[in-house]
């Protein structure tokens, strides 16, 4: 069994880490979009913003090249994402501008509406690029 | 013959893109770098660039957000003073506060006014007034109709004093493609009858 501390396992646990924190910041900038509507100033296309998880897992399997990782990295996206995701969207009530109870309801309701939406896209993803690419 | 002498050409011009390929040291690095590593080199150049920009529209669009919720949130509208005009006019001054640093637009301001819970009519001003990154006051000038000015004489006739209520919205326009949002108004004023 190889030892999982030595440098390069370590450099591969870093590259991974970063790859999967890129591919959150991806996703969730889709939905924030997505729910600010015209405040955001990414331009407004729904089907891109469901599939992008989509795109995520697939991405997420061919730097991984191995399907229970990238399982668990899939879900590790989705999960950065929503976090991210209310994160945005509570940033006034934090900067004290609206109510705290009020947005603290609505940035954990998009959060877990926003995970049943990603996490079978981005699983999808992951297997289709399983199915195309085999380890 | 010709051909043999374009063999020849071929080899040296292979041999000099070799040694070029040789003398450029990030294309040695790749190329000493091994098979399975150069698609997560690939992977990771492209992901980076597509969340770098992703960085750039979230922390944006976010700005906007809170900027966006701090021009109708904190926008006011109170009522900073109300003034009877005449037998049948009624000047009303709101106070508007935009902390934000956008420059929005107050397309309407539309009130209900009511004088000791008597209805005295439905006032607005449809009006494009600009309102940058600071305090304004805008005054609506309320004309009451002769079927509700019975309520108002007799108010003041009997009353001692007259607790006002006004109650409506004001229609603000963001600069984001024309958005509009509209800001609610609740406000009490006492007057002697």
């Amino acid at each position: 069994m190889p030892n999982p501390f030595t440098l390069k396992t370590f450099k591969t646990f870093v590259w991974e880490a970063v790859y999967i924190i890129f591919l959150s910041i991806i996703l969730a900038n889709y939905w924030v979009g997505f729910y600010l509507g015209r405040i955001s100033i990414l331009p407004l296309i729904v089907p891109l913003t469901y599939f992008m998880a989509s795109i995520c897992g697939f991405l997420a399997y061919l730097f991984i090249k191995s399907i229970r990782r990238a399982f668990y990295a899939t879900i590790l996206i989705c999960v950065l994402a929503c976090i991210i995701t209310a994160l945005s969207l509570f940033m006034p009530a934090y900067l004290g501008v609206v109510d705290m109870e009020v947005s603290i309801y609505i940035s954990l309701r998009v959060a877990i509406i926003m995970f049943i939406y990603v996490f079978p896209f981005g699983m999808g993803g992951c297997m289709v690029a399983a199915y195309l690419f085999p380890d | 013959m010709t051909d043999m002498n374009t063999e020849d050409t071929d080899t040296k011009t292979n041999t000099k893109t070799t040694d070029t390929i040789k003398q450029s040291p990030y294309l040695s690095t790749l190329k000493s770098t091994p098979p399975s590593l150069k698609p997560k080199i690939i992977l990771t150049v492209l992901v980076t660039l597509l969340a770098a920009a992703s960085f750039y529209t979230l922390y944006t669009s976010t700005s906007n957000y809170v900027e966006a919720a701090k021009a109708t949130h904190r926008l006011g509208g109170q009522l900073t003073s109300l003034e009877v005009a005449g037998e049948s006019t009624v000047l009303l001054t709101f106070h508007f506060n935009n902390t934000s640093s956008l420059d929005i637009v107050i397309q309407t301001i539309a009130v209900n006014v009511y004088a000791n819970g008597k209805f005295l009519g439905n006032f607005d001003r449809r009006e494009r007034i600009s309102l940058p990154p600071g305090e304004a006051d805008i005054t609506l000038t309320a004309e009451i109709h002769p079927v509700y000015m019975d309520n108002l004489t007799l108010e003041q006739t009997y009353s001692e004093i007259i607790l006002w209520f006004i109650t409506g919205g004001v229609v603000v326009e963001l600069p984001f493609e024309e958005m509009t949002v509209t800001v609610s108004i609740q406000e009490y004023w006492v007057t002697e009858g």
